[in-house]
């Protein structure tokens, strides 16, 4: 199913893949460098600049994050980077909205939004260990050991 | 002057009201001049949790993110995962899925708008509104055995039907619901006392609104025309009959008129959804447990707003990641922001009207201890210990 539409982004987006998924959403593959003029593409030429949310991944080989804009369509920027260089540059200057999601990224996959005035800790606990991003998939939680009551205890 | 600014921290522990926010209020005299908040002091760890669960479990886990918007989140999961499997739910399960959307966004206002009435010392009305949203409780109650976590949702469709007498007794409720809507938009919008406290006061934006990405009925009444069930519509939305409330007042007053209305729209869509109802199937009878490998961003329009869920695959039986984004996360900024230039008085009704998700009481069981007959309470222990062996008697499944 190719239309008007999503043949104007594949020509906005001309060295990424655009991938069409189901209910028109579109997928946009970029690099981090990629990222800031994509968002400004984003708005000059689709009028999308709602962003729902950022969406962090730990890929094992490498990290992503998604970008939802939701607008007229869905369009997902996929912004792939090295796993040993988790780092996107900041929206916060483009989108004020987009702060908590980037805080949350970074606290809870280690992936640093560059550029971001304001990285105080806000989904792990101040005394949580430095350096331990929960939701990276070589972080395992161990499950608390069940216990079951012991008749007539 | 600028040395009489005077820093009021409120919070984290319930700061006016029950959820663990921390804000910073810069005071002079008794106007607010700036203000910021700061968050996450109660991290579950729910996405990594469904990590390690299997679908169905990882499903029952995300309808605990919240009390009020439990449906909300079950459907804005299974909505992804049903996307990425690519099933057909059953159109009744859809109506029924549908039904139950709409009474929680009615219990869900009718909660706010008597918090928002209690919040500026309006009792009256919120015991009013409060003892209405009982009715609602127990259409809920009825037809899906609980008041707060409904469990009605499953992978391909819903997992309760309702009766013929129960749709009739439904459409009964609206009726009456609608009426005593009536009233509360009159009082609403005419009690002096009423609009004089919420006139004008945690004012935003239409363009701030958008800026900050605000969502839901705090967007609509900042004149945002934002509707997940229009722009995007899932479930049958696209077929039902309904209009998109907005108001250009961007105050307090505009989120209560955008509420009210909202909610006689949703009785308008119970009546329609009740009274085209399709007979058949509401769940696919088989479905597998693995999904395919995949990923989907799901939109849900949850009472407070829209919810995001973004689900990926990996062709096992647990996802590989789960990202939920709760309508408040996105305007809790905002709302931070609206308060500025408002009095200290306004504080508490100003934040509470973007509807801040906090996690609602059930209601709670006290058996009393029979003497007679011998001990009548369950532990949670033993509960507990009870579910553990028999699910290893009969299911074969070890905890």
């Amino acid at each position: 199913m190719t239309d008007d539409y999503e043949s104007r982004v594949r020509e906005a987006f001309p060295d990424s893949t655009v991938t069409a998924g189901a209910k028109g959403r579109l997928w946009v593959t970029l690099t981090p460098e990629q990222l800031i003029p994509a968002v400004g593409t984003l708005w000059e030429r689709f009028a999308l600049r709602q962003l729902a949310v950022i969406v962090g991944e730990d890929l094992r080989d490498a990290f992503q994050a998604n970008y939802v804009f939701t607008g007229e369509r869905v369009i997902i920027l996929q912004v792939r980077m090295d796993h040993d260089k988790p780092e996107v540059p900041s929206l916060v200057g483009r989108i004020p909205g987009a702060a908590v999601y980037e805080r949350e990224m970074k606290d809870l996959l280690g992936i640093v939004p560059v550029g971001h005035p304001d990285l105080r800790r806000q989904a792990i606990p101040e005394d949580w260990p430095e350096g331990v991003y929960p939701l990276r998939k070589d972080v395992q939680i161990p499950r608390p050991e069940e216990k079951a009551a012991q008749e007539g205890a | 002057m600028e040395e009489s600014v005077f820093r009021l921290p409120v919070g984290p522990q319930h700061p006016f009201l029950k959820e663990p926010a921390k804000f910073d209020f810069d005071i002079q005299g008794e106007e607010i001049v700036g203000a910021r908040m700061n968050f996450g002091y109660n991290h579950r760890g729910i996405e990594k949790g469904c990590e390690a669960r299997n679908y169905y479990q990882a499903m029952y886990l995300l309808e605990r993110v919240c009390g009020i918007c439990s449906h909300s989140h079950t459907t804005a999961f299974v909505q992804a995962v049903e996307e990425i499997m690519k099933l057909e739910v059953p159109k009744r399960g859809l109506y029924l899925r549908m039904v139950d959307c709409e009474l929680e966004r009615l219990h869900s206002h009718l909660l706010w708008l008597g918090v928002a009435a209690h919040e500026v010392g309006f009792d009256s009305l919120f015991m009013l509104v409060w003892r209405d949203r009982e009715l609602v409780m127990d259409i809920l109650e009825k037809i899906s055995g609980n008041r707060v976590n409904y469990a009605i949702n499953t992978i391909g469709g819903v997992r309760r039907d309702i009766t013929d007498a129960q749709r009739k007794e439904i459409l009964g409720i609206m009726k009456t619901l609608k009426q005593r809507l009536d009233y509360y938009a009159k009082i609403g919008t005419h009690e002096p006392s009423f609009v004089g406290r919420i006139k004008g006061v945690g004012t935003l934006s239409a363009e701030r609104a958008a800026e900050m990405c605000a969502v839901g009925p705090f967007a609509r009444a900042s004149n945002v025309a934002t509707d997940v069930r229009k722009d995007d519509p899932y479930a049958c939305y696209a077929e039902m009959d309904f209009k998109l409330i907005t108001s250009d007042l961007c105050d307090i007053l505009g989120r209560v008129i955008v509420r009210v209305y909202e909610m006689i729209e949703s009785c308008t869509i119970i009546e329609q959804l009740l009274e085209t109802m399709p007979e058949g199937e509401i769940a696919l009878a088989k479905v597998s447990r693995r999904v395919p490998e995949g990923a989907a961003v799901s939109r849900y329009e949850a009472p407070r707003g829209e919810d995001v869920h973004f689900v990926r695959s990996n062709g096992t039986d647990k996802p590989e990641r789960v990202r939920v984004r709760a309508p408040t996360l996105a305007n809790l900024e905002a709302a931070t922001e609206s308060v500025i230039g408002a009095y200290v008085a306004d504080i508490p009704i100003a934040i509470a009207s973007i509807d801040p998700c906090f996690s609602c009481t059930d209601r709670m069981a006290i058996v009393l201890r029979d003497r007679k007959r011998g001990t009548r309470v369950t532990t949670w222990e033993e509960l507990r210990r009870r579910g553990i062996e028999w699910y290893g008697k009969n299911k074969g499944i070890r905890f």
